[in-house]
């Protein structure tokens, strides 16, 4: 067995695209393997690992040479005419000798046999790494020296070994890349590394201080991490592991390092204290008891050498307070204005040229939450809602927001505290814009409810009105992620509304636009179905009952009972409980689509013609299991159950009624019975499309 | 605090750069005499790094951030700073390693010292001008700018250049361990024994500008400066004059800089603005390549 390996040098890839880049090489790689029979086994399993500089792969048992083998091409019929012959041996390239005759159903043809000579598994792989690496998408990519050839950043070396020795890529001189046989170490270390196969190439990095793999490097940050949590009784929270994978990918040997914030700076709001140490800087927070930060915080640096790191920690520090101070500086400044008072700065700044500004936005978003608080049935105090509203933009005019653009709302909240807002308000304020993201928390209280749906189904009505939806790739005003905290506010606080009566005429008039005329409503509600299967997939992992479901493109808006139908069928089908529903939908529908194919089968059932007991009874619990399912809009478990209940009656009609019998009319009647189960079934869902 | 005397002043920073780079295929060439808001302005990168010519050099710009003054009260902040620019085109090879010698030049050792690489694709709106590239942190903080040039004017560069910006004050700063700007030394006279710092030269200068740059700059006189600054350059352009026209959109992006530090331009209109430099200076890009200088 053979051992391929190959290292890619190059300058630093940003983390996010690094594992991206990394799977996308491994399965051109595979591809290849498989495609040329490169190994015995059926199961290729290719090892990769990445730094910061390195992509590394190996694979073990790939075979050395390929099998030679033996190919036969068929030609045209023995008979065929002259032309097409002399064709065909153009094609192959051999002369009319060597053609073979073999009899295919009492026709003779033409064949070409020839022999397929095995090449060695280095060459293909080494003739198709140029394809590889040229193809492979990087998102944002750049020139460097070449003048057309783009990567995500630039390329200093590639290795190629196979079987234990350094196979040259003459490709590479064109792109002005290195074919080095040898690595470099860690840059601290600073030494060229030779090996001879991948194990060797291992332990000397590892000598060298470099760990390929990521998940040691987020393992040792942990570690130390943890010990030292431990010894001061603070934690790590768990939506910060993004850090240390972050801080794991910028390293190749993570050294940590703690460091402190001063006690004035902790005084601050400690939103603004983590979004300086997290966006600005990669460093990690901690937190005492009750989610409370902690005045201590990680830096993970890259080889740092014991002595040096009380220096090093103190310049990190340094960075830090530089920071805070310019927060506090902010921070005392916005509080010298009265949130009400930048009530004109508002009108200064523009949400959009055709939407008007914040002001406007405000008023629209006023007009959204009362239509939702008189559907909802809210019971709350309007004052706080038309005040939560009115104060909800104007942060935008503080310093800190253009600075920290991503508190917004965070800062308005605190500083309304300050001010001694109600409570609620506050709260609402800080909340307005979650769900921001697919792990953040949803509102609960009823005032951060109203105010985040109706910010949000502003942004939705206003962009599709102007006709700024958001294409397959570009979603710049982020509509997905609106729509998408809207269904997710829905089904979370158990909300029933209809959001199409939501958009009506009047709202629509709130955006004093001249022309509207390419915006239909049916659009947006698609758009939110579209999200809609797209959250219910993402919850289930069941892309099949999603699409079982979502039979139409188009649906009620709403989403609250949507939801409760979906999920029940869900967990009806992951229960076992669908598969006699799956079943007796298949039988139906083999006979319907077979002889649908022969006559027309109509919709009707003439009751006239019910002759056997057996299709009485079912025509008679098909009726009720489609009222029922009609009708209920509550309890989908009991629907289900109807639907269920089929089964028996279904059963005994396939088991003692023909239907393929002489009278056509008859015939025709029990196919419009089976048709008519099928489209019962159909109003829940469309269970062929379930797997199992 | 290191003991002052031994520390590196301002002015051999400068001077431990230019040496260094001149050491390295560059030719030292002079800062542009205009206002401008970063070291790339300067003719010799932007229109330099169009073309196919080679191009090596390095220099000292001043740059001007109206909107960053903080009336010489902050420690961290100026509106006229420095910065040590670096262009090469092509792109060296090894130009990292290049890059972190540079440093060890100035007394920062990337073995001792935390050194990282910091995702930063650089876009430039009033020069149409994008790359990718990092920028580098020295135990947290940012030192420099490490930038592969993409476009230029619109244009697409090619062979590609990288630049390199070091920010002087952060880089002195951090060298000589100092917490507030103006107490970084710029010169040490050994024969009077004096040491002269940042803000024997700079603190007075940093008050008044700020006064002008915030309150007093006449934004109605600016508002046509902008403008005529803006015909000049059309009517040079029409004369196929690209490097004065070049020079006009200098100015012009001056003014509209200190137009924003007064508060006076608008969302919608500050796009317009800087639209308006953007055409101008592509067309300035497009004519210069077509001379083939």
């Amino acid at each position: 067995m053979s051992e391929l390996f190959i290292e890619l040098l190059s300058e630093e890839i940003p983390y996010w695209l690094q594992k991206n880049i990394v799977e996308q090489f491994k399965n051109k790689i595979t591809d290849i393997i498989i495609e040329n029979n490169l190994s015995l086994s059926k199961k290729i399993n290719i090892n990769s690992n990445f730094t910061p500089l390195r992509l590394i792969f190996s694979c073990g048992n790939l075979i050395k040479e390929q099998k030679s083998s033996i190919k036969e091409i068929k030609g045209p019929p023995v008979n065929a005419p002259e032309n097409a012959i002399t064709g065909f041996l153009k094609k192959v390239r051999v002369s009319k000798e060597k053609l073979k005759k073999k009899k295919i159903n009492d026709q003779d043809y033409y064949f070409v046999k020839y022999e397929v000579i095995g090449k060695k598994s280095e060459e293909v792989i080494k003739n198709n790494l140029e394809n590889i690496i040229t193809a492979i998408n990087c998102q944002k990519s750049m020139r460097w020296i070449h003048d057309s050839f783009k990567w995500a950043r630039p390329i200093n070396n590639i290795l190629f070994y196979f079987d234990n020795k350094f196979v040259p890529l003459d490709f590479l001189e064109t792109y002005s890349i290195n074919n080095n046989s040898f690595t470099i170490s860690h840059k601290k270390i600073g030494k060229e590394l030779k090996f001879k196969n991948f194990d060797q190439y291992k332990k000397s990095l590892i000598n060298s201080k470099v760990i390929i793999e990521q998940s040691k490097r987020e393992e040792k940050i942990k570690k130390r991490i943890n010990n030292f949590c431990k010894s001061k009784k603070i934690f790590l929270k768990d939506e910060h592991n993004f850090l240390v994978s972050l801080n794991a990918g910028l390293t190749e040997y993570p050294d940590v390092l703690f460091g402190k914030i001063q006690k004035d700076y902790m005084l601050l709001p400690k939103e603004i204290l983590e979004v300086v140490m997290i966006n600005d800087q990669n460093f990690i927070p901690l937190f005492e008891k009750k989610n409370n930060l902690s005045p201590y915080f990680v830096i993970v640096g890259d080889l740092i050498e014991k002595k040096l790191q009380k220096e090093i920690v103190e310049d990190n520090e340094k960075v830090l307070e530089a920071r805070f101070a310019d927060a506090v500086f902010y921070w005392e400044n916005d509080l010298k204005i009265k949130l009400e008072s930048r009530k004109p700065l508002l009108s200064n700044i523009q949400f959009h040229q055709k939407l008007g500004t914040f002001d406007d936005k405000t008023k629209r978003m006023e007009f959204f939450a009362l239509n939702l608080a008189a559907q909802l049935n809210f019971q709350f105090n309007t004052s706080h809602l038309t005040q939560a509203v009115k104060l909800s933009k104007l942060d935008l005019t503080t310093g800190l927001v253009r600075e920290f653009p991503e508190l917004q709302g965070i800062i308005g909240g605190y500083i309304a505290e300050v001010e001694k807002k109600d409570k609620v308000v506050c709260l609402s304020l800080k909340e307005q814009y979650l769900p921001k993201g697919p792990s953040d928390l949803c509102p609960r209280s009823n005032l951060s409810i109203l105010l985040s749906l109706s910010d949000k189904l502003d942004n939705l009505l206003g962009f599709f009105l102007i006709d700024e939806m958001p294409t397959s790739s570009k979603d710049p005003y982020a509509l997905r992620r609106s729509a998408l905290g809207i269904l997710r506010i829905i089904v979370e606080n158990n909300l029933k509304i209809e959001l199409e009566k939501i958009f009506n005429n009047e709202v629509i008039n709130k955006y004093n636009l001249q022309n509207t005329k390419n915006f239909e409503i049916k659009n947006l509600i698609i758009f939110f179905i579209d999200r809609f299967r797209f959250f219910l997939k993402s919850i289930t992992k069941r892309q099949d009952v999603v699409n079982a479901f979502f039979i139409e493109k188009y649906f009620s808006s709403d989403f609250l009972t949507l939801y409760k139908k979906f999920i029940a069928l869900n967990e009806f089908i992951n229960k076992g409980e669908g598969k006699k529903i799956i079943e007796l939908n298949k039988r139906a529908l083999n006979i319907v689509t077979i002889e649908g194919k022969k006559m027309e089968i109509n919709d009707f059932i003439n009751k006239d013609l019910l002759k056997e007991q057996h299709e009485k009874i079912l025509v008679d619990s098909l009726d009720k299991v489609k009222n029922k399912i009609e009708n209920e809009q509550e309890d989908f478990k009991s629907v289900l159950n109807a639907i269920s209940s089929l089964y028996t009656p279904l059963n005994n009609f396939f088991d003692n009624v023909m239907v393929n019998v002489d009278d056509v009319k008859t015939k025709s009647n029990r196919l419009s019975i089976l048709k008519k189960v099928l489209d019962t079934l159909k109003v829940y869902a469309d269970f062929s499309k379930i797997q199992k | 605090m290191a003991s002052k005397k031994n520390v590196l002043s301002f002015q051999d920073i400068i001077f431990n750069l230019q040496n260094f780079w001149s050491n390295n295929n560059c030719t030292i060439i002079q800062p542009i005499d205009l206002q401008v808001g970063a070291g790339t302005f300067h003719p010799a990168t932007v229109l330099g790094a169009l073309g196919k010519k080679s191009r090596n050099i390095a220099y000292v710009q001043p740059t001007r951030r109206p909107t960053d003054g903080r009336y010489g009260k902050n420690p961290n902040r100026l509106q006229h700073y420095y910065q040590f620019q670096v262009l090469l085109k092509p792109s060296p090879k090894n130009i990292q390693s290049i890059f972190l010698r540079s440093l060890k030049s100035i007394g920062i050792d990337p073995k001792k010292n935390n050194i990282q690489f910091k995702e930063d694709d650089w876009e430039s709106p009033t020069l149409g001008a994008s790359g990718l590239g990092w920028e580098v942190r020295c135990n947290g903080m940012e030192i420099c700018q490490y930038t592969y040039f993409q476009q230029i004017g619109g244009i697409e560069c090619n062979p590609v250049s990288v630049e390199i910006t070091y920010g002087l004050e952060r880089l002195a700063m951090f060298i000589q361990k100092v917490n507030n700007v103006f107490d970084i030394v710029w010169n040490i006279n050994k024969k009077e024994k004096k040491i002269i710092k940042y803000k024997d030269i700079y603190l007075e200068s940093e008050k008044q500008f700020s006064k002008y740059n915030f309150e007093l700059a006449n934004t109605e006189y600016l508002f046509k400066y902008f403008e005529y600054t803006e015909n000049e350059c059309k009517e040079l352009l029409n004369n196929n004059l690209p490097l004065p026209a070049y020079e006009n959109c200098i100015k012009a992006s001056h003014y509209f800089n200190i137009l924003d530090a007064r508060g006076v331009i608008g969302v919608t209109q500050r796009q317009s603005y800087i639209l308006k430099i953007r055409s101008l200076v592509k067309s300035c890009c497009e004519i210069y390549i077509k001379q083939g200088l």
